[in-house]
């Protein structure tokens, strides 16, 4: 009981509120899988890029391969944004770029680079970008502005425990700079404001994300149950305006046999500390993979995904539909579309 | 397998976590007043700000509880950039105000009453008009700003009463504009005076024609209350300029010489003892 004692308070030592931002913005990853399949990738085999979600898939890789890829967004003009804030440029065009929006941004780029074979992998990417913005109160528009940028490194171990168990830990260590503010028009407008409200901060992190998979061989449908925990770690530097709790999510996925191409289904439980509703923590997943054509759709209660991917003698290149609903800060139901576009090399 | 256990007790911690969720209670106030102001709800946001600026000093409940007035008396951030501008806009010199259409207009109805004028009331109404050139001048740099009917300005003013003694710059700038737009709403109406002025010095100039001795025309004009008018808008240019040097430090002494201009259009404004107005002595 030791581990789960010291985990405990591990959980509690780093929960803690502040600004509302998604924390998918400022902690999740960037990537085709993580966007197209959501939470179900730590339950499911449908891997379309990069490393696997749960570190403990690593140990069924049975091929080596190098990958590289760029993911972005079609609101990638907030690119510009990102760059000048982080970099002490902003001028009065960001403000402007800013203050023009009438409902919350959200932005997400990556480039990365990784190699995966059987029970490791390694992972880097030199540049994420991630942008949310929240403008609210019409008399004097206030903002809630996070733009980051980080260099990530990910390491996976796997390993086949015994009685068709494999086990996993991943290794991430990520080095952002951010700014998370929240300011009025006219405090971004004044001399100095940069000093102020655009003050850059830096921070360190180490994550240990374990995972966990159940996987009979020879089984007609090839059960999997997964568990997996992430964003379990430490940082050099601790802001209240960014917390870190982690989250564990509890999956299942079947591959049902079919005449033609590859089907498989999953679900995942999310266990996290902030949410509206219970139903937002269950997401499920499909993936069809049809020769070169590879089809993924993922839902939870408030958000869709569907996404296509095109396979080419190791060049991939897919599209992801981005569908959120959300109650915004004036309680009506508001929504978000977004569409994500990769293309990535498999050597 | 006794880690399988372990991990399992791991994330039935997590999920008794979870099960707390995020309650309404936990949701910052300000959040809530900043919603009721996006709803229209100005009298719900005023009474929760006012209650919560007592117990909250972050700067931006006060600017938050300001601009709920400020959306009370209509004023709305649709076409921000306006506002800028006027801000940017270049100062009123001595030369563009004597080139003012009211000042060249006034200048050619005064000398041509000079006479039954007399020289003093003459240079007082000269002083009169260039004062209400100045602000002619400052009315077309600020006439973008949008117009806030009388019956809705004291909410103005209590929203620029809220940020007076704010810590931030941003609060001080808000309050320049809350005062900017009071300015341009009050010269719209303002320039009624001026215009009576103007009306009974064109009915003197007519008059004057028929019976050179009559010097009771210029008796309607309510001229104490238009000398408090002109002085309530000489402090407020004056509060605009020490806001906006607080928010600009680096323009202070642009802002000061602007002030000192201020200033000696505020001087000049004539006590009027020898103009014909209604406190004259020809008109009691």
């Amino acid at each position: 009981m030791k581990t789960a004692g010291f985990l405990g308070l591990l959980l509690m030592a780093l929960s803690a509120q502040g600004i509302e931002v998604p924390r998918s913005i400022p902690l999740g990853t960037s990537d085709f899988t993580h966007r197209s399949l959501g939470t179900t990738c730590y339950s499911m085999d449908a891997v379309v890029d990069g490393l696997p979600c749960n570190p403990a898939f690593a140990a069924k890789e049975r091929k080596a391969q190098l990958q590289t890829h760029i993911f972005f967004g079609n609101n990638v003009s907030y690119a510009q944004d990102v760059n000048d804030i982080l970099n002490n440029q902003t001028n009065q065009k960001n403000i402007e770029h800013l203050f023009n929006q009438t409902r919350s941004s959200e932005m997400e780029a990556n480039v990365e680079a990784g190699f995966l074979t059987e029970k490791f992998g390694i992972s880097f990417s030199p540049y994420r970008l991630s942008y949310y913005s929240l403008i609210r109160n019409s008399a004097l528009p206030v903002i809630t502005l996070y733009a980051g940028q980080e260099q990530v490194i990910r390491t996976q171990l796997a390993s086949y425990v015994q009685d068709d168990f494999y086990f996993g830990l991943q290794l991430r260590g990520v080095q952002r700079r951010f700014i998370l503010s929240e300011f009025t028009l006219t405090d971004a407008l004044v001399e100095n404001s940069q000093e102020d409200i655009f003050r850059v901060r830096e921070q360190k992190a180490l994550y240990f994300e374990p995972g966990l998979l159940w996987a009979p061989e020879e089984q007609a449908w090839s059960p999997q149950v997964s568990l997996t925990v992430t964003q379990l770690g430490a940082v050099d530097k601790k802001y209240t305006e960014l917390p870190a709790s982690p989250e564990a999510h509890l999956g299942t996925s079947v591959k049902p046999p079919i005449t033609y191409g590859e089907l498989e289904l999953g679900t995942t439980f999310t266990a996290q500390s902030r949410y509206e509703k219970w139903t937002e923590l269950i997401r499920v997943g499909v993936s069809y993979k049809l020769g070169a054509t590879q089809y993924v759709a993922s839902a939870t209660e408030n958000q869709y995904d569907l996404a296509f991917l095109l396979h080419y003698k190791g060049v991939r290149g897919g599209l992801t539909y981005d569908f959120r609903k959300f109650v915004n800060l004036v309680g009506e139901s508001d929504e978000v579309r977004t569409i994500y576009s990769q293309i990535g090399i498999e050597i | 397998m006794a880690w399988v256990y372990q991990l399992f007790i791991a994330v039935l911690f997590l999920s008794n976590l979870s099960c707390q969720g995020q309650k309404a209670a936990d949701r910052d106030p300000l959040a809530d007043s900043n919603q009721k102001i996006d709803k229209g709800d100005y009298d719900g946001a005023i009474a929760q700000l006012e209650e919560l600026r007592t117990k909250d000093a972050r700067p931006l409940v006060k600017s938050a509880l300001a601009s709920a007035y400020a959306g009370r008396a209509g004023l709305k951030v649709e076409k921000l950039w306006d506002f800028v501008k006027a801000l940017n806009a270049p100062p009123v010199t001595e030369e563009s105000v004597k080139k003012s259409s009211v000042f060249l207009q006034s200048q050619d109805l005064i000398s041509k009453n000079a006479l039954v004028l007399g020289k003093s009331s003459e240079n007082e109404l000269e002083q009169l008009a260039q004062s209400m050139a100045a602000f002619q001048e400052y009315r077309l740099k600020i006439e973008s700003l949008p117009y806030i009917p009388q019956n809705k300005r004291n909410d103005l003013r209590l929203g620029a009463a809220v940020l007076k003694d704010a810590d931030s710059k941003g609060a001080h700038l808000y309050r320049a504009i809350l005062n900017l737009v009071f300015l341009r709403s009050e010269l719209q109406d303002g320039f009624k005076y001026w215009g009576d002025v103007s009306e009974e010095l064109k009915k003197l100039d007519s008059e004057n024609r028929k019976n050179p001795k009559n010097k009771q025309i210029l008796c309607s004009v309510k001229i104490s209350e238009f000398q408090d008018w002109l002085d309530q808008q000489f402090d407020r240019v004056t509060d605009i300029s020490e806001d906006l040097r607080f928010s600009f430090p680096s323009k202070s002494e642009e802002m000061i010489a602007f002030d000192k201009s201020i200033k000696k259009y505020q001087d000049e404004v004539p006590r009027l003892e020898h103009t014909l107005f209604s406190n004259s002595k020809e008109c009691r």
